[in-house]
């Protein structure tokens, strides 16, 4: 079954990079440019995996963390997380078990295919 | 007999001259002497009554004429009175020889006579009544006019007076001393007696202005001291009364006292009036009035003295002003020292009752203290207002509105208030600001500079509604006081620019670290595209087709633009803290940047309606016209950020004396007032906006660029149907 895949990243070029390769190499994406919309649709359908940007208008990508992990339909979506900055103190892995991968932009499409692929890998494998 | 009734003077000088004890040995053997003198004379009155008397007579007029030397009366008689000395019985002692012609006797057969038997009836109880109050020390000179029996003739009319004598240690009546005038009456047996000559002798050669009034206040006589205090001749004076003369409230007084002396009430009294010279001036007199009777006690006339009292008064006034305001000065001072806020200060600097019931006041703070004369400041603040009615006037100074529109700097002073009488007609106030004066319902505007620390940090302005003059003095006064207050004004705002720099230092900190993330977030994001899709292309599991290819490399192309503006941006915001930036300034008109500008404006403004008015005979200015295109650039397209596409942008521009003015207006939602301030630091946004990009660095490089061309950038107008950004350059 192919793995369904959300983008959530405000810059339209990045994500348009993220939708292109990830499509190309036989995921199903579905874009969003910001959290409240991407939110809204994962709880109608929770995808497989996220790749969320940090840096958002509106609702930031820490706080669609929070909701996530209050919401046990979400609570176990594995999510890749795209940071600005290795020094972004934004994000507490500690706090968000739901991060499984910090990518510091600029990101090259191995980083991005690769962790998109481990964390496809690990969903067998959860409960 | 009368006299063993009274103190026998004999026993008095007895008693006195035992009494002493502070003599030399010489006049201890001379008081001895004389000591036995008078035990020998006392021993002889014991003889027979015609002895005692005789020589009572001749030792009394000696004491008399001893007592009389001693209080200083010397046998000095005006000119053609006739003098009579009486004891304290009223037997007289002693006559000058006018006094016999008056009274056709010969002087020497007066003496022993008693002074009552000179008149009748009425005339005679008058002397006695004279004498009787001649012991009372408060009757030191009693004068009335009375008839005098005359041997062989008609009663004779003299006005007399009474001077009485006391001894100084025991204050008893030692004896009297009488002057009889004669008056106006002609005496043809004195060929020496000359009215006019006795006139001069009492009335003219006093110090003093003398006045005859009639009890009408009619003037009748007057000196010629009293012509020249009132600067009449004596022949107009007569035609005038003391109404005419009197400032018209001292009149009143004047006339009530009158009234009081006529009804018996007083003897006299002592008024400090007004009167009125004949050139229309006023001057301060000291008058006293009093009232002449006839012998049947009736008031025939009043007489006043005057003395002019102007410098004194005068002086007395500018004392009792200097005190008030002194007092003032410490009341006001002390207020303002324990005033806890600039508005308390300005509020303790109105109640000085010297300002005048101003309509409004306000403390504007320069944005830099004023230090060179040919470098004002950019702008001031309003760091405290005050109106006498809540709401009803319209608001007056905008912190930015001061400079180039209204042109107010000219009208500043750095050492001394500037006074604007009437702002309605002023030549120094421009029309715009005469306007917003009237407006703004002032009438007259005074400026006072303030300073501290030898700063020019300030100016308090204060409006009066109607024409309001000050005068010199008052001004300095009220400079006094705002010299205290500006004081008080900068320690406060010390301790708050203290607490601000604190904060200052706190937030640059936290602007550092902001900056860090910003600038890398801000430069990742173009760099994240083009990495991305650079190592898509490169990437060898997958075959791209061509037009994926092409759209690829152009979003590289664009997003490596970007990066090359943001890295510019970062350039031009270190050159312009560092100083360094290049401008090429030429002569340039306000068309010709719009020229430059225009195709970029139009790009940036695609998705919205731009409308560009541009006047093409405005006087140019010393500018580099790339950079301010960059600015208009900048600005319209923050206006286009942060407005709905389709709504209209415009672009204007005028010119005063001074300056071009430039501005972009737009159709947003405003600036929140809490982000006025910080929109022109760097890498600070409106950080309401939905749609947040960039570095926030736009604003302030444009007001750094601004800044270069000596001109300002600030927020004319904001609010929730859009806001105005206006730049000025200065005319060459």
């Amino acid at each position: 079954m192919t793995a369904q895949i959300m983008v959530i990243e405000d810059e339209v070029n990045i994500r348009r990079f993220v939708a292109a390769n990830l499509t190309v190499r036989g995921y199903s994406v579905e874009e969003h440019e910001t959290a409240e919309s991407g939110l809204e649709s994962m709880r109608l359908a929770p995808p497989d995996v996220l790749v969320l940007d940090l840096i958002l208008p509106g609702m930031n990508g820490t706080d669609l963390l929070l909701e996530m992990l209050m919401d046990e339909t979400l609570l176990y979506v594995p999510v890749i997380v795209f940071s600005a900055s290795t020094t972004d103190l934004l994000l507490d892995r500690a706090r968000y078990e739901n991060v499984v991968e910090i990518l510091t932009k600029p990101v090259s499409v191995e980083d991005l295919t690769g962790a998109v692929s481990r964390a496809v890998g690990t969903l067998n494998r959860r409960p | 007999m009368a006299a063993d009734q009274t103190p026998n003077p004999f026993f008095r000088l007895e008693a006195v001259l035992k009494g002493r004890t502070d003599l030399l040995p010489d006049q201890q053997n001379l008081l001895d002497d004389l000591l036995s003198v008078v035990d020998t004379v006392l021993d002889r009155l014991e003889g027979s009554p015609e002895d005692q008397q005789e020589l009572r007579d001749e030792i009394a007029s000696l004491l008399l004429a001893d007592e009389m030397a001693r209080q200083g009366y010397t046998d000095v008689t005006p000119s053609g009175l006739g003098l009579l000395v009486t004891d304290a019985e009223g037997i007289i002692r002693r006559a000058n020889r006018r006094a016999g012609g008056l009274l056709h006797r010969r002087p020497d057969l007066l003496v022993g006579q008693a002074v009552a038997d000179l008149a009748q009836d009425e005339n005679r109880a008058t002397l006695r009544r004279l004498l009787e109050q001649a012991h009372d020390p408060e009757n030191l000179v009693q004068d009335t006019e009375i008839e005098l029996a005359v041997a062989d003739e008609d009663a004779l009319t003299v006005i007399i007076t009474a001077v009485a004598m006391h001894d100084l240690e025991t204050g008893d009546l030692v004896g009297v001393k009488w002057l009889l005038d004669p008056g106006g009456r002609r005496d043809e047996d004195d060929p020496t007696f000359d009215t006019e000559e006795r006139l001069r002798a009492t009335f003219e050669q006093t110090a003093v202005g003398m006045a005859h009034l009639t009890l009408a206040s009619q003037f009748e006589r007057v000196n010629q001291q009293f012509c020249e205090l009132t600067g009449y001749d004596k022949d107009d004076i007569k035609d005038l009364s003391l109404q005419e003369l009197l400032h018209t409230d001292d009149f009143k007084a004047d006339s009530q006292f009158m009234r009081d002396l006529i009804e018996g009430r007083l003897e006299t009294y002592t008024l400090e009036v007004r009167y009125r010279r004949k050139d229309g001036t006023l001057f301060w007199a000291r008058q006293t009035a009093s009232l002449m009777h006839n012998p049947q006690g009736e008031p025939q006339r009043r007489i006043l003295v005057v003395a002019d009292v102007t410098d004194q008064k005068t002086a007395e006034a500018q004392l009792i002003e200097a005190l008030n305001r002194s007092e003032e000065l410490y009341n006001v001072s002390r207020a303002i020292a324990v005033s806890d806020s600039i508005d308390a200060v300005l509020q303790a600097m109105l109640d000085s009752e010297y300002l005048g019931d101003p309509n409004r006041a306000a403390v504007l703070v320069f944005d830099r203290p004023w230090l060179d004369d040919d470098d004002p400041p950019e702008c001031c603040d309003v760091m405290a207002e005050w109106q006498r009615q809540e709401g009803d006037l319209p608001p007056l100074l905008e912190s930015s509105y001061l400079f180039e529109e209204y042109a107010f700097t000219r009208l500043f002073q750095r050492d001394s208030p500037t006074v604007i009488e009437d702002v309605g007609s002023d030549e120094r106030l421009n029309e715009q600001a005469r306007q917003l004066f009237v407006d703004s319902g002032a009438g007259t505007i005074t400026l006072f500079p303030l300073k501290a620390n030898a700063e020019w940090y300030g100016v308090l302005s204060l409006h009066h509604a109607d024409y309001h003059s000050l005068e010199e003095d008052r001004l300095r006064h009220l400079s006094g006081i705002v010299d205290q207050a500006a004081v008080a004004i900068a320690s406060r705002r010390l301790l708050e620019a203290e607490a601000q720099a604190r904060q200052a230092a706190e937030r640059a900190n936290q602007a550092k670290r902001d900056f860090l993330a910003v600038v890398s977030h801000e430069l990742r994001t173009p760099l994240s595209s083009i990495k991305g899709f650079a190592s898509t292309l490169l990437a060898d599991d997958v075959e791209w087709d061509e037009a994926s290819q092409l759209d690829f490399l152009q979003t590289i192309d664009k997003e490596a633009d970007k990066l090359g503006g943001l890295i510019r941006q970062l350039l031009d915001i270190s050159r312009l803290e560092a100083g360094t930036l290049s401008l090429e300034k030429q002569p340039v008109t306000p068309a010709q940047i719009l020229g430059v500008a225009a195709a970029q404006l139009e790009t940036l403004a695609a998705s919205h309606e731009l409308a560009i008015a541009n006047p093409p005979d405005l006087p140019p200015v010393e500018a580099d016209p790339e950079r301010i295109a960059q600015v208009l650039a900048n600005l319209v397209s923050n206006a286009v950020r942060y407005s709905e596409p389709g709504s209209s942008i415009e672009v204007a521009v005028h010119a005063n004396d001074d300056y071009v003015q430039f501005e972009i207006s737009d159709q947003g939602p405003g600036i929140p007032p809490e982000a006025q301030r910080e929109i022109f630091e760097p890498f600070n946004r409106a950080t309401t906006m939905a749609r947040e990009q960039g570095m926030g660095l736009g604003l302030a490089i444009c007001r750094g660029i601004i800044d270069r061309h000596n001109g300002r950038l600030w927020i004319e107008e904001t609010g929730p149907d859009g806001t105005t950004m206006a730049f000025s350059l200065p005319l060459t």
